[in-house]
């Protein structure tokens, strides 16, 4: 069976197969990022493309083949990132109080979310808190880096990550979720 | 990015749980859309060039075809003049008035001049020579496969010459040597000694007229006019006749490898280039990125060196191709829009608010190495100058940087004046300029970049051929 940096070779030799595999390989995970970034699915479809075409058309640039997986996926929020900018003009402030969700389980409703759940009040928060939270929440990028990456400062990253946290509290509120455990 | 994800709060621990390694469904459709945008494979790009090439190797063969379908036109009239000459030679045998036969085996004239000799001789000892004569003519022919076979073949019957190259050899050495000893015969009783000279002084001239050289004293015919010669009583300036043939040996004989040839020259050139860039923002960057400018200072200063072959595919046309290496610097500054708002105050009641922008600044200093191909066509050649137009194209891959590998192209426009300073060297100055014909930037750069060129080439050119 071949590896993931034959894999990544064969790539950077723009063999199409290759391409296919490796494709294949990485399809789901980052259809998740692009999910995570964009308002809606067609957006994350969007982004997806155009992600997977740079990916390709600069794999001959990575050095080290061993890192792919942080490289796609860095790859990929850089690509989400450039879309909101892009479409910064366009877009709207959603109406936090109108989101519902469909389980109505409160007691319970922790353990019964799902994380298409999760992302529906994601994608409900405005724009900048949802880029800010993606990136320092799940993402792992520290402040500086973000306002690096948004254009902003590092104090506006802090207050929106602050927000976004706050509506999304208030949303799982409503809906009995009061504390939150890690998963082991 | 985090240090780590431990010191975390609970609630954005649960989110990084939940998505860290979250995965969705993806669409078929998707890599439909996508695997018609993914770049070519290397091969394809080979083969592309590769058709390049061939083109350019087309090109240098319509230069050169002239050349070679010249030459078989050349050694066909070569051979034909040696056949017609061989012909004349065998008629002239006959009427005893014609040039020798170059390809005539020296046995057979040995043997000739023995039987002549014999017969005018003592009849005894001719015999004896005529028949050793006519032995060493059978070892010599039958040693002599085709060649000796044919042109024996052909002084004696033309008509067989299209046996030409078959190997008959012990059939038709037999038939030559006993018709060569006929005709022999027949020709010696023709032979009049004079009555001014002996048979000794005879024999001296006829020797002698052997010694002459390769071409006359290997033949039957070189002696044959010879023997007319001296049979005429007339005053004949032997020099004179023999010179006169030997002039024409040397006519005859053209050398293949001494025939002029289409020039080839050996070019070298710089030059001093600007920079001059089309600039677009990377795809849907274009509504973030503005005011792109180019930094004027030397920055746009580069230089392009050359060096290759030039090849005449006809008066006006030639073909070049050779090497080139460049070295170009870019300094491009732009202004990014970000999604902060700048609030300022214009007096007590009013404030402008605007998006904050940062100022970005793309600079790199590359150099490449690259291969080009062009056609140089003069319209105009005075006894000085000369001028001419130039275009073509090349490929270039950058040496360092982040593009380095990548292959970029070019469209090569030119004018030129070239001067003749020196026997095979001419100077040459040829304002230039080079269009981009892909663009240069890394695609997950902000800005697509397409580096033209303009530039004042000087070089020289030596003609090595």
């Amino acid at each position: 069976m071949i590896n993931e940096q034959d894999l990544v070779r064969a790539c950077q030799r723009n063999d199409r197969k290759a391409q296919t595999a490796f494709y294949n390989m990485y399809k789901g995970k980052l259809m998740g990022v692009c999910r995570r970034y964009a308002r809606s699915k067609e957006e994350a479809e969007d982004i997806y493309q155009e992600a997977f075409v740079k990916i390709f058309n600069n794999i001959k640039s990575l050095e080290k083949p061993e890192a792919v997986g942080a490289w796609v996926r860095k790859t990929v929020i850089h690509t989400a990132i450039n879309y909101y900018h892009a479409n910064l003009k366009f877009q709207q402030n959603t109406d936090y109080e109108t989101v519902v969700l469909s389980n109505d389980d409160y007691p319970n409703i922790l353990a019964t979310l799902s994380s298409e759940d999760l992302l529906a009040l994601i994608h409900q928060l405005p724009d900048g808190y949802r880029m800010v939270f993606n990136l320092y929440v799940v993402d792992g990028y520290n402040h500086n880096e973000i306002g690096q990456m948004l254009g902003i400062s590092e104090n506006t990253s802090k207050s929106q990550l602050s927000r976004a946290k706050e509506l999304l509290r208030k949303q799982l509120k409503k809906l009995g979720i009061v504390s939150y455990e890690r998963i082991q | 990015m985090n240090a780590s994800n431990n010191d975390i709060d609970p609630f954005e621990g649960f989110f990084h749980d939940k998505f860290n390694d979250f995965e969705s469904e993806v669409d078929d459709v998707l890599w439909a859309n996508i695997e018609p945008q993914l770049p070519l494979p290397s091969f394809s790009r080979l083969i592309l060039w590769h058709l390049a090439a061939a083109v350019a190797l087309l090109l240098l063969s319509f230069g050169l075809l002239p050349r070679f379908i010249a030459s078989p036109t050349t050694e066909l009239s070569h051979v034909t003049t040696g056949q017609s000459l061989q012909n004349e030679g065998t008629q002239g045998s006959k009427t005893l008035n014609t040039e020798s036969n170059q390809g005539f085996d020296k046995s057979v004239s040995n043997t000739q001049s023995i039987e002549i000799n014999a017969h005018n001789a003592n009849p005894e000892v001719a015999k004896e020579q005529k028949e050793e004569g006519l032995e060493k003519n059978k070892k010599a022919n039958s040693i002599a496969e085709y060649s000796t076979t044919s042109t024996n073949s052909n002084i004696y019957e033309p008509i067989a010459s299209s046996n030409i190259g078959k190997r008959n050899t012990t059939k038709s050495v037999d038939i030559v040597s006993s018709k060569s000893s006929k005709r022999a015969r027949k020709d010696a009783n023709k032979k009049v000694i004079p009555s001014s000279l002996s048979t000794e002084e005879y024999d001296r001239i006829v020797r002698a007229t052997q010694n002459t050289g390769d071409y006359l004293s290997t033949s039957e015919e070189a002696l044959e006019p010879n023997l007319e010669i001296l049979a005429s009583k007339e005053p004949v300036d032997l020099s004179v006749k023999f010179n006169k043939a030997r002039i024409k040996t040397l006519q005859r004989k053209p050398n293949r490898y001494f025939q002029p040839s289409k020039p080839v020259s050996l070019y070298f050139s710089a030059m001093p280039l600007v920079n001059y860039y089309t600039i677009t923002p990377n795809g849907s960057d274009s509504k973030y990125v503005h005011s792109i400018q180019v930094d004027d200072d030397n920055s746009r200063i580069g230089v392009y060196l050359q060096a290759g072959l030039k090849f005449t595919l006809s008066d006006k046309l030639q073909l070049k191709t050779g090497i080139s290496y460049t070295k170009s610097s870019q300094s491009i500054s732009f202004k990014v829009r970000t999604d902060s708002l700048v609030v300022r105050s214009v007096d007590n009641q009013t404030a402008d608010v605007a998006f904050e922008e940062q100022n970005k600044t793309y600079a790199l200093s590359s150099h490449y190495l690259g291969t080009r191909v062009d056609l140089e066509y003069t319209f105009l050649k005075g006894d000085a100058l000369s001028h001419h137009a130039l275009v073509g194209i090349e490929g270039n891959t950058s040496l360092n940087g982040t593009a380095a590998g990548k292959i970029n192209s070019f469209l090569n426009i030119g004018y030129g004046i070239s001067r003749q300073i020196g026997d095979n060297a001419y100077l040459f100055i040829e304002p230039t300029m080079s269009i981009a014909l892909n663009h240069q930037s890394d695609a997950s750069t902000l800005l697509l970049v397409r580096p033209n060129k303009i530039g004042f080439n000087i070089g020289l050119n030596f003609k090595i051929k």
